[in-house]
């Protein structure tokens, strides 16, 4: 193995662990295989975002190339689920491939809902190959601001 | 972790961060070269595709979320689309069509018809 000379960043010890994080993180950041996430996931699962905010959560989920009838959300018994298949490229017969890393087949995707949503009012929409999903807390859970009255 | 650090974490460098995004590159029987992009998030106005002599760039950006709120899952990863690809001779530059659709930008690259497989009629 060959010496690698120390990179003459800035000496911060903490930025130093951070660079290390990153080039760990890097390296396992390999977008050729689709992974399978959680317990009941058996199938592609895609990359989602999770936002809480005040008065809802978001859940935005990387869909590209899927059109939004091919789409399935469901809420049953406090689990989200989102499902659905991706079609393949309708290509002839004789194609040849030079390279594939774009996945086809059927994906899902559960993710546990806290109890505070409300699960009549959630909205989905599907806007360039993102799909979000908003789910309103129930008005109870909702972060109320108390104002202080002065006397 | 709040939205807030995660931006910072993207541009904490001074720079974004690339991503290279999954793409086919598939040949038709007819000779005209198919590729497939996936860039979720692009828009069509955020998107720019080059080709420099043999050089085919594409970049895409995707409008970073200003929604503040705590993060409780975040695998999406952050940053701008960008993938270039070498084209050969045979591919008629002025010849490229582009398609974005639901986040899949398809390509179509034609070939020059000089190259185009061709019968010879001989003549009597």
């Amino acid at each position: 193995m060959a010496l690698i000379r120390y990179r003459d960043r800035d000496l911060e010890p903490v930025n130093t662990f951070d660079w290390l994080q990153e080039q760990i993180n890097d390296l396992f950041d390999f977008p050729r295989f689709p992974e399978i996430r959680g317990l009941f996931d058996r199938t592609v699962s895609p990359a989602i975002d999770v936002v809480e905010h005040p008065d809802k959560f978001t859940v935005e989920c990387d869909l590209p190339g899927i059109s939004q009838k091919d789409i399935d959300i469901s809420i049953a018994a406090g689990v989200l689920t989102i499902k659905g298949e991706k079609k393949g490229e309708n290509v002839t017969d004789n194609a040849k491939y030079y390279r594939k890393e774009t996945w086809e087949g059927s994906f899902q995707r559960t993710i546990s809902l806290p109890a505070a949503i409300d699960p009549d009012k959630v909205e989905a929409s599907y806007r360039d190959g993102v799909l979000m999903i908003e789910l309103p807390k129930k008005e109870e859970a909702k972060t109320r601001r108390i104002e202080l009255k002065a006397k | 972790m709040s939205t807030k650090q995660l931006e910072k974490r993207q541009t904490k460098d001074g720079r974004e961060k690339l991503l290279r995004p999954r793409c086919s590159v598939i040949e038709e029987a007819e000779g005209d070269i198919l590729v497939k992009v996936e860039m979720p998030g692009v828009t069509k106005d955020n998107l720019e595709i080059d080709v420099n002599s043999n050089e085919l760039r594409i970049n895409g950006r995707r409008p970073v979320s200003s929604s503040s709120g705590n993060a409780l899952v975040s695998e999406r990863p952050r940053g701008s689309f960008y993938q270039a690809f070498t084209l050969d001779d045979t591919i008629d530059r002025h010849k490229i069509d582009a398609v974005l659709e639901a986040g899949l930008l398809t390509l179509r690259l034609h070939r020059k018809e000089s190259e185009k497989p061709r019968r010879i009629q001989v003549k009597s």
